[in-house]
């Protein structure tokens, strides 16, 4: 029989037919060539040692774009098409992930470079988280380790804050998805937190491959209010964790590095206390002081006073022309009271008083003589 | 949030108000009558932030 003849067109539809019937694929191979077209398109080819792929992929798709790189292992997840146009087969992609601790690392380094040159990981734009929270946003797993460990450790250090638990899936497809969802709901003006709590147990690279997708990361670098990690242990590393403002080792250090434990408060305010009633008692202690230095000062100067009143009173005494008039010297007036130092002041026949220590003697002059004249008595 | 004592004073806030009377009697500026002041409200603020502490619970809320 002969085969029955088709024109171009129809041939390769038909092909595309057949290719529809297998559906979509995941295929793994390490990326050979990787071209951008117009900052629009993505043009790769996968490969093994049997044989290459071309691959077809709109960038807007491919979130992960910037994590790719040439010669990694990468999952290819798309459906198989033969172009009409150029009668090129390609897979079409709707995702491409890297395959394989190797390629994970390279991916994550690749994309850590890439924000760290943004400015993503500066320090200078960590905020901080108040110490003393009261409102907490908390994504992490339903029913996980991670959960319970945060919340029996929070509860332990300090009780009364009010807690908003947003279940996200940590893992698999949906887990970035989930997380950005978490993150849109704590954003909602009327929601806002002292700090966001994004948590996940222990796991391989692979596992806590969502925390390592840019996505996730500007998520977290947009986030309204302050966010900690506690991803995985001690030496795990995401993205996620160099764009928080604060990183915790594990999800149980998450809650110690949150919140003073209480008993730690207590004691500071034993502490403050203490101080303030002691500080008190020192001030009480100066007023005291010094009223008694005062009254001190007081009685002294009263006595200084009283000593000196007593020497004036004696200077006073010695003073007191009575006292000459009792050694035997008197005084003289004349007739109107003047008290006499000088003969010019009274006339021959005048009238004078002398006044002695006891009585006055009334005395009428008879004669008058200067103190160069010579003396008669 | 409910809240069974009359009223809870934040942590934040009473321990920073607290810490300022602790500097400010530290720094030797007060005056008795001041002093005296400070003090009702420093022993105030201790108390309230004792009974705050003495919450036991957080408050979770599963969206």
């Amino acid at each position: 029989m002969t085969p029955k003849i088709v024109p171009v067109g129809q041939f390769v539809e038909l092909i595309n037919l057949y290719l529809q019937e297998i559906g979509e694929v995941i295929v793994e191979g390490e990326i050979g060539e990787l071209k951008l077209s117009q900052g629009r398109w993505l043009f790769l080819t996968i490969k093994d040692s049997q044989a290459s792929l071309s691959v077809f992929a709109v960038l807007a798709q491919i979130t992960n774009f910037n994590s790719l790189s040439e010669g990694m292992l990468v999952r290819v997840r798309g459906v198989p098409k033969l172009y009409q146009r150029s009668g090129r087969f390609s897979l079409v992609a709707s995702e491409i992930l890297p395959a394989g601790e190797g390629s994970l690392k390279m991916a994550f380094e690749r994309l850590k470079k890439e924000l760290d040159q943004e400015g993503l990981f500066a320090l200078s734009r960590k905020r901080q988280i108040t110490r003393y929270p009261e409102r907490l946003g908390l994504l992490t797993a339903n029913n996980s380790q991670a959960y319970s460990d945060f919340v029996k450790v929070l509860k332990h250090r300090l009780g009364g804050i009010a807690i908003t638990f947003y279940p996200i899936k940590v893992q698999g497809n949906e887990a970035v998805d989930s997380i950005l969802a978490g993150f849109r709901y704590f954003s909602q003006k009327k929601l806002r937190f002292d700090a966001i709590v994004l948590l996940r147990g222990g796991g391989s690279l692979e596992d806590l491959q969502a925390f390592n997708d840019e996505r996730v990361v500007r998520q977290i670098y947009s986030s309204l209010d302050p966010v900690i990690t506690g991803i995985g242990h001690e030496s795990d590393w995401t993205l996620a964790d160099l764009v928080a403002d604060v990183r915790a080792s594990t999800p149980s250090n998450a809650a110690e590095l949150l919140v003073f434990d209480k008993r730690e408060l207590l004691a500071k305010l034993e502490r403050h206390n203490k101080t303030i009633a002691s500080q008190l008692q020192l001030i009480l202690l100066e007023k005291k002081n010094f009223l008694i230095k005062f009254s001190g000062l007081l009685e002294s100067m009263i006595n200084k006073y009283q000593h000196k009143l007593l020497t004036l009173s004696r200077l006073l005494d010695s003073l007191d022309y009575r006292n000459v008039l009792k050694r035997g010297y008197s005084i003289t007036y004349d007739g109107n009271g003047q008290v006499l130092k000088n003969i010019n002041q009274v006339k021959i026949w005048g009238s004078i008083i002398t006044k002695l220590a006891v009585g006055e003697i009334f005395s009428q002059i008879k004669q008058l003589k200067t103190k160069n004249e010579k003396k008669d008595y | 949030m409910k809240k069974k004592t009359t009223k809870t004073v934040s942590l934040e806030q009473g321990f920073s108000q607290l810490e300022s009377i602790v500097s400010e009697f530290e720094s030797g500026a007060l005056n008795l009558e001041q002093a005296i002041a400070r003090f009702k409200q420093g022993v105030k603020l201790v108390q309230q932030l004792k009974q705050r502490l003495q919450v036991l619970e957080n408050e979770i809320k599963k969206i």
